[in-house]
């Protein structure tokens, strides 16, 4: 495999954990520690293969994974339940409201005991008085969003729900360009009436996509894999099944490579942001699976293999793939990496190198072409791999994100004003006359010599 | 293969009332509806969104949390200025103090949003990757992997909308008011000074001028 690269790779087929290589240049100034030269993949994505021999187990034992498993399914929990878990969920229903939660925390909780630690003896009433205020304050910001904003956000939620009982097929394709508005299957007589008519539509839960997936509206949660790992730091259970004896791969599903030339380093390098720089946050690098990458992908990371000897997309055999020149191409385990929840907690998204452009603008109205991985929607056979997230879905996900913000706050916007008039009118005559407390009031100033 | 009994919940499909008691909500549930659905098909609300995506594309309750600040603080001052209880250099501290709890953290607001989008990133891909092992792990049946990815996909979702909402609210809230109230009254006390210098300055010439009459 040619390695489009300046680093002196006859350096690393011996093992030389403390070698310092000076025209390394991730390296820089920097001894190579034990740890990194068994991390094949460093700044710029360049896969190296690692070339210390297999010859122990890493990762978790199946025992230890089905440990791990039940840890997180405590108290007969499912996997998406919990407190965490329902406070988060309700943050996306009720922004409004955990709002009003966070600001009674901050505001009636931690602002008085701060006040209080502050105070020196002089201002302990004053600081009752502004610590009662707080915690009042942040009292009526829990009741008027109970009353008033928790219901209507709830009203605007069991809408968008049923979406397709509010909106026209047209209103639905906008909001939803995944929904496949043409296809009979979706309208409720099947039969593709006026896009213009509203209610027309079967539930989303019924219809399909334009790829004949199942339609899913949300596309936050794409598919997502396990990250992978390197084919000698997997333990012998799972390396036993992916690779054989010989080291040559059984199959190409799960089986990941991860690579990038310098030129295309050098892209994602300039396309960083300024706050990436400035925080020196690292490129993570990308995964493509054997099976499913492109052919780009395949002749980008394997110049001389012949890409036609491998099969087509979605069905890669490795086993008789011959090189351009006709020789036997021999897939080297060293290049490659499995996914499975067995060996990691973490996740990665899905990728299979393709890629579309995407405009981003910041808030000062600054453009940048950014190129994006195709992500992809959880509505495949048995919820895997399913429709291609393109720029449109994207875009209109994202105004769509908006627009239920919008739902979720206008009302709060719109009460603002009278609710802070309230506050100054009550809040002081409660604290007055309930609970006794007044605000103190500056010494009487001398009164001025006649005639001044 | 099942690791133990499960208890899903799904909550978005908790009304199973019919149509016919539905009809019979009471008031303010229709008004709810009403309001949702006017919301989802209003067009105006629709170009707002555009436009404001087209601006910022990050997560956009920090900028709806701003404008009900902006509001609030707006009202607090006005209101302040106007009362013809307080007097001038008290209502004046006070409204400078409100204004002053409005910029300050706002501007922090966005910033340190900024900074900590990468942790945000981080944080985020750890719960998902947290919820994706749970869920494939737990031997699923096809109904209840169905609602488990619904219930994640608004779970994710929760995690940048929270870090977003207790940035702006810790600075709103705890900081600014706590780090901000002896500055506004030094510099409302200072302001205090200069219009009673004012004031001496006025009554010798207003009596001069009566003397002259």
């Amino acid at each position: 495999m040619q390695i489009h690269t300046t680093q002196d790779l006859n350096v690393f087929k011996a093992n030389y954990p403390s070698a310092q290589l000076s025209h390394d240049f991730r390296f820089k100034n920097q001894p190579i520690r034990n740890n990194e030269l068994q991390n094949d993949t460093f700044e710029y994505n360049v896969s190296f293969g690692k070339r210390i021999p297999f010859n122990k187990p890493v990762g978790q034992t199946l025992e230890k994974h089905v440990k791990n498993v039940k840890d997180m399914l405590k108290g007969g929990r499912g996997p998406v339940d919990g407190p965490v878990n329902n406070f988060l969920e309700t943050t996306t229903k009720q922004e409004v409201w955990i709002t009003a939660i966070v600001s009674a925390v901050f505001a009636g909780v931690l602002r008085p005991v701060t006040l209080f630690a502050i105070a020196n003896d002089n201002e302990r009433k004053d600081m009752a008085y502004a610590s009662s205020h707080a915690i009042s304050s942040a009292l009526w910001g829990l009741i008027v969003p109970l009353i008033f904003i928790k219901p209507l956000a709830k009203g605007y939620n069991k809408a968008l729900e049923n979406a397709h009982l509010h909106l026209s097929a047209k209103e639905f394709k906008a909001r939803f360009p995944q929904a496949d508005i043409e296809n009979p299957k979706n309208w409720l007589d099947g039969k593709v009436g006026n896009f213009d008519e509203i209610g027309k539509l079967k539930p989303i839960k019924e219809q399909i996509d334009r790829h004949g997936n199942k339609l899913i509206t949300d596309i936050k949660d794409v598919f997502k894999i396990p990250l992978p790992k390197h084919s000698s730091e997997i333990s012998k259970e799972t390396y036993s099944e992916y690779f054989d004896e010989a080291g040559n791969i059984k199959t190409a599903k799960n089986v990941y490579i991860t690579m990038v030339n310098e030129s295309k380093a050098e892209k994602l390098a300039q396309q960083r942001s300024f706050w990436d720089k400035l925080l020196d946050r690292q490129i993570k690098p990308k995964y493509y699976e054997l099976n499913e990458c492109t052919d780009e992908v395949l002749i980008e990371a394997f110049p001389t293999l012949d890409v036609k000897t491998v099969g087509v997309r979605g069905n890669r055999d490795f086993s008789k793939a011959k090189s351009l020149d006709g020789t036997d191409f021999k897939l080297d385990k060293n290049f490659c990496y499995v996914s499975d929840w067995r060996e990691t907690d973490k996740a990665v998204p899905y990728s299979t190198g393709e890629t579309f452009k995407f405009e981003k603008t910041s808030l000062f109205g600054k453009k940048r072409i950014k190129i994006k991985d195709v992500c992809y929607q959880k509505n495949g056979a048995e919820h895997g791999k399913g429709t291609p997230i393109d720029e449109d879905m994207v875009v209109a996900a994202g105004i769509n994100e908006v627009h239920n913000k919008f739902g979720q706050w206008l009302p709060d916007i719109t009460i603002a004003y009278p609710r802070a008039t309230a506050t100054i009118a009550l809040l002081p005559f409660i604290l007055k006359n309930v609970f006794h407390l007044e605000k103190s009031k500056p010494a009487p100033v001398q009164a001025e010599k006649a005639g001044a | 293969m099942r690791i133990q009994p499960l208890y899903l919940s799904d909550n978005t499909n908790n009304n199973k009332k019919s149509p016919a008691v539905q009809n019979q909500q009471p008031a303010f549930g229709r008004i709810s509806s009403a309001y949702g659905e006017w919301i989802l098909k209003s067009k105006r609300i629709r170009k707002a969104s555009e436009w404001i995506y087209s601006k910022d594309r990050t997560n956009a309750t920090k900028h709806f949390a701003v404008v009900g600040s902006l509001v609030t603080s707006f009202a607090y001052a006005y209101n302040t200025l106007k009362n013809k209880r307080l007097e001038k250099k008290n209502s004046n501290t006070l409204a400078i103090n409100q204004t002053l709890n409005f910029v300050v953290p706002t501007i922090l607001g966005y910033t340190l949003d900024k900074l900590i989008s990468g942790h945000t990133k981080n944080w985020e891909y750890k719960f998902a990757a947290r919820l994706e092992k749970a869920i494939a792990s737990a031997g699923l049946t096809h109904e209840e992997h169905e609602i488990a990815l619904q219930r994640a996909t608004k779970q994710l979702k929760g995690v940048r909308t929270l870090a977003g909402i207790a940035t702006f609210t810790f600075l709103y809230r705890y900081l600014a008011p706590v780090a901000i109230t002896k500055p506004a009254n030094r510099m409302g006390e200072w302001l205090g000074k200069k219009l009673d210098a004012k004031k001496e300055n006025e009554i010798p010439e207003a009596r001069m001028e009566v003397a002259k009459a």
